[in-house]
């Protein structure tokens, strides 16, 4: 400790008010030519709305874009894991505002699996093949939960995805 | 309050001040947040999602995963936050998250690694609306111009360092995983190369 705490001078680590300024123009130059996309911020908050706290993440491991835009019935496929579970969803516009998303678990079981939109929630149970379907829901920002089917009801059991824009 | 038509003029002492003030508030935020606070965990979600976003850019990974990538660290907080112990310690264990998050990626080979010195070329070139405001923009252009003379890791300390507040830098470079003894120096060469750089430009004057 020094003591002293003139702002003019410099820090502890040497770097003085030219450095701040210049630090200051970099954090501009960046702002203004890369900055995080606008709706990054709403998904991310929405993500965190989350109930289950104590969730697990499942992270997006892939994403393919279907080739055709029109009339491509093979959709949009994401995946999400992490060591323990898989989940595979497939997107299919049903209406302009309305999708079809087809699920598989893996390993399959018959978990709970949870799609929360931004109005609410839908619920269903996956067979034991693992599948599941959403025959329709709205199209917007979507966050699946998964609870695990387990012997335990206290276990702390939920897997969530982040939001994705369906 | 930036003024319109005199942003080209640099103003070092509002950048210190201003620096404090963002750290008092993120402290407290990040207090809040540890607390439960939603609203808290919202504010420091938009408090510090462009340094994260920094972060993950700053190892060369594309638009898409890089937003996977912050979010999903914010997701691993919201699960881990009884485990963190004190305000102080919330930023770095965020860098450090997004930094192990980045790399998981690149591992994974999910993505090619453009150098930092790439991503900034690419960013200044993807899209023409903002280039044409950085042209308009000469200082911009200058600094961009001698960045890119500046080694890769000093281009990519220096933009995370720019995000950050000054109380935050050790926290920073423990969660780069660069010994704190070091970046005070690294930190200090990088700054120093910079200046002088600058300082030789014809078209750049420190006010």
């Amino acid at each position: 400790m020094n003591g002293s705490n003139d702002s003019a001078g410099p820090d502890a680590q040497g770097v003085d008010d030219v450095d701040l300024g210049i630090l200051d123009e970099i954090e501009g130059l960046y702002t203004a030519a890369d900055p995080p996309p606008a709706d990054l911020v709403e998904r991310v908050r929405f993500a965190l709305a989350l109930e289950e706290v104590n969730a697990e993440v499942l992270r997006l491991q892939e994403e393919i874009a279907p080739v055709a835009a029109r009339g491509d019935e093979s959709g949009r496929i994401i995946t999400f894991s992490n060591a323990s579970l898989s989940v595979m969803i497939r997107v299919v516009e049903v209406t302009d505002d309305t999708v079809r998303v087809d699920g598989w678990l893996a390993p399959p079981a018959a978990h709970r699996v949870t799609a929360r939109l931004e109005q609410g929630r839908l619920e269903v149970t996956a067979d034991d093949q693992g599948r599941f379907v959403f025959e329709q829901m709205p199209s917007g920002m979507t966050q699946f939960i998964v609870r695990i089917a387990d012997q335990r009801p206290d276990a702390g059991n939920a897997l969530a995805t982040q939001a994705v824009v369906l | 309050m930036t003024v319109p038509g005199q942003a080209a003029a640099p103003d070092p002492p509002a950048g210190a001040s201003r620096r404090d003030e963002r750290q008092e508030r993120v402290l407290r935020l990040s207090d809040g947040a540890l607390h439960g606070r939603r609203e808290d965990l919202d504010e420091l979600v938009t408090e510090l999602t462009p340094l994260l976003w920094r972060v993950v850019r700053s190892f060369g990974l594309d638009s898409a995963s890089a937003e996977d990538v912050v979010q999903t660290t914010w997701l691993i907080l919201l699960t881990h936050l009884d485990q963190i112990r004190n305000s102080e310690a919330l930023v770095g264990w965020l860098v450090t998250v997004t930094r192990r998050e980045s790399l998981r990626l690149i591992g994974a080979g999910r993505r090619e690694r453009p150098t930092a010195d790439e991503t900034l070329d690419d960013v200044l070139v993807e899209g023409s609306a903002l280039d044409e405001r950085l042209i308009a923009n000469e200082r911009h252009t200058v600094l961009r111009r001698v960045l890119r003379q500046l080694p890769e890791r000093c281009v990519q300390l220096l933009q995370i360092v720019a995000f950050s507040d000054r109380p935050n830098y050790a926290a920073i470079a423990a969660a780069l995983e660069m010994p704190v003894g070091s970046i005070g120096p690294t930190r200090g060469r990088c700054l120093e190369k910079l200046r002088a750089l600058l300082l030789a430009q014809p078209d750049w004057s420190l006010a």
